[in-house]
């Protein structure tokens, strides 16, 4: 091995290209975020000494969540320099009156295809009928719901299911309050990791690509309790982490591009982005578009957005553009279960009453895939 | 005892248990056995060399760490731990080039105590700075184009008003 001297002529005006990557990369990940970001910006040698793989790692460190895949940035970089920006109190609220008379029917696409979520969850409550209690999910993860304390007589439940992962709440209510147990099963392991949830008045699960995330939620907080705290806890591979104590109404409703999405008391939409350090900034719409109501439509960066006219917009999250939906594809709230996740807006929701009293899996909604597909471009054709 | 010989030529008579803080002459004492003898340390001038053999002579009763024993920790945890005790910090209170040389040799002779406290002094000593603070405390040039500098200005927006 030959050691490079900081002596040598090339190091002259710079000791760190003495150095070799791993070294560079054992002093960067003794550095915070901002510092690692000043250190790219001093000079060509070390604004490629720091890779997207450390960006990668400083940013996951703080916020897994904003990533590539669950964001319209394209790179852990500009995701990092994103989070700074934020971190540091500019604004970063989206303004939405870009309003679109042209509906994105070509970013539907994975949205359209993915399974309608309610069908699941019945599939899931019947699993109780089976003496094993293995459920199957539609990924394919094998679910042992039987190891869960809960499961012979659950009050509520949640789920999310996704490629890598099954997440499912189960509650049972008690007089004042509500007990939850949280079960994971992750698709590579044997066994699933059962955690047992602060008692609150109720709970919401929300989800952005890969990553989950469980809200308390306690309804009396302001009257009675006013020194409990909501909390939106994170899902990670080590467990429930903390990453924000919530007030009643900042309530996170989804997430998308780093940041939750929550209405105020005015109703109006405000864009909160924490990191697991604690900290946490919070910006509202700057043309206070007041909702009533939105609900994730996917990881395809599109949400459902109705306004307090009843109107229903389809945002595109990735352009910052509102798509009016007309009247005869608006999503009937009063059939879709808010906080879970709809596959695409205009669909109709199971009816998840009538499919329990049945004692059957519910029919697919009428309205397929295709068709809702086919109306839209048609709907694009019109405008 | 074993003597160990800087690129300059310079002999150091070390303790076997000392020359041990280091990985690298750790494994050639044992291939060679009882009767090492000379261990020539190319590259290494005498006044670094010293200074390593101080480090390692003070350190020579630690537990040694184990191989990869860092492997895992995250980032976050890292950061946790840039604490450095007052021995290694005064022991690090040096010229930059010298720190620097300490920090190449620790990797060379395979020290990692010492090169993790190393790494660690750079890294305070970037902390909490801005590019240019950073360029003037190790003397670094801006070697940006026009294009790549109005590149960092659109990334570094998230600084403007520090």
């Amino acid at each position: 091995m030959v050691l490079k001297s900081i002596a040598d002529a090339d190091s002259q005006s710079n000791p760190f290209s003495a150095l070799a990557p791993e070294i560079i990369h054992e002093i960067l990940s003794h550095l915070d975020i901002p510092s690692v970001c000043a250190l790219s910006h001093t000079n060509t040698f070390l604004r490629s000494s720091v890779t997207e793989d450390q960006f990668k790692l400083h940013l996951t460190a703080v916020c897994p969540w904003f990533d590539p895949d669950s964001s319209r940035f394209n790179t852990f970089k500009e995701c990092t320099f994103e989070y700074l920006r934020r971190m540091s109190g500019k604004k970063f609220a989206p303004c939405l009156d870009n309003v679109s008379t042209r509906l994105p029917v070509e970013d539907m696409g994975p949205s359209v295809q993915s399974v309608n979520g309610y069908v699941e969850m019945i599939k899931v409550r019947n699993t109780h009928k089976f003496s094993d209690n293995v459920y199957i999910s539609k990924y394919g993860i094998r679910v042992n719901l039987g190891s869960l304390e809960m499961w012979s007589a659950p009050d509520f439940q949640y789920i999310i299911s996704l490629p890598q992962l099954f997440a499912t709440i189960i509650g049972h209510r008690c007089t004042q309050y509500v007990l939850g147990q949280l079960l994971l099963q992750y698709r590579d392991e044997d066994h699933p990791r059962i955690y047992d949830l602060p008692d609150c008045d109720d709970y919401r699960m929300i989800h952005c690509g890969k990553h989950v995330f469980v809200y308390t939620i306690k309804w009396d907080l302001e009257y009675e309790y006013p020194e409990d705290k909501e909390l939106l806890l994170y899902v990670s591979e080590d467990g429930l982490r903390q990453v924000m104590v919530g007030i009643p109404s900042h309530r996170p409703n989804s997430v998308y591009d780093g940041y939750f999405f929550f209405t105020d008391d005015n109703n109006a939409l405000c864009f909160a982005q924490a990191g697991l350090d604690g900290l946490q900034v919070i910006d509202r719409a700057p043309n206070r578009r007041r909702c009533d109501f939105f609900c994730d439509s996917g990881k395809t960066g599109h949400m459902f957005v109705q306004d307090q006219m009843g109107n229903s917009h389809l945002w595109d999250m990735a352009r910052h553009t509102m798509h009016l939906i007309p009247p005869s594809h608006r999503v009937q709230i009063s059939d879709v279960p808010i906080f879970l996740t709809v596959p695409y807006p205009g669909i109709d929701s199971v009816d998840l009453e009538m499919a329990e009293a049945q004692d059957e899996v519910p029919i697919e909604p009428e309205r397929a895939p295709f068709a809702l597909f086919a109306s839209l471009h048609h709907l694009a054709g019109i405008f | 005892m074993v003597t160990l010989v800087s690129s300059d030529g310079v002999s150091f008579n070390v303790d076997q248990k000392v020359a041990s803080r280091s990985a690298l002459i750790k494994n050639m004492m044992e291939d060679i056995g009882e009767d090492a003898g000379e261990i020539p340390v190319p590259n290494v001038s005498s006044n670094v060399l010293k200074k390593v053999i101080e480090y390692c002579t003070y350190h020579k009763d630690d537990p040694l760490p184990q191989s990869g024993e860092d492997e895992g920790t995250s980032a976050a945890d890292k950061k946790k731990s840039t604490v450095i005790d007052d021995w290694d910090y005064n022991f690090l209170q040096v010229d930059q080039e010298m720190l620097f040389e300490i920090i190449l040799t620790a990797n060379y002779l395979d020290i990692k105590p010492l090169l993790d406290v190393g790494c660690k002094t750079v890294a305070n000593m970037i902390k909490g700075k801005t590019p240019e603070e950073i360029r003037r405390t190790f003397n670094i040039a801006n070697d940006f184009t026009p294009e790549e500098e109005a590149q960092i200005r659109r990334e570094n927006e998230w600084a403007e008003d520090r």
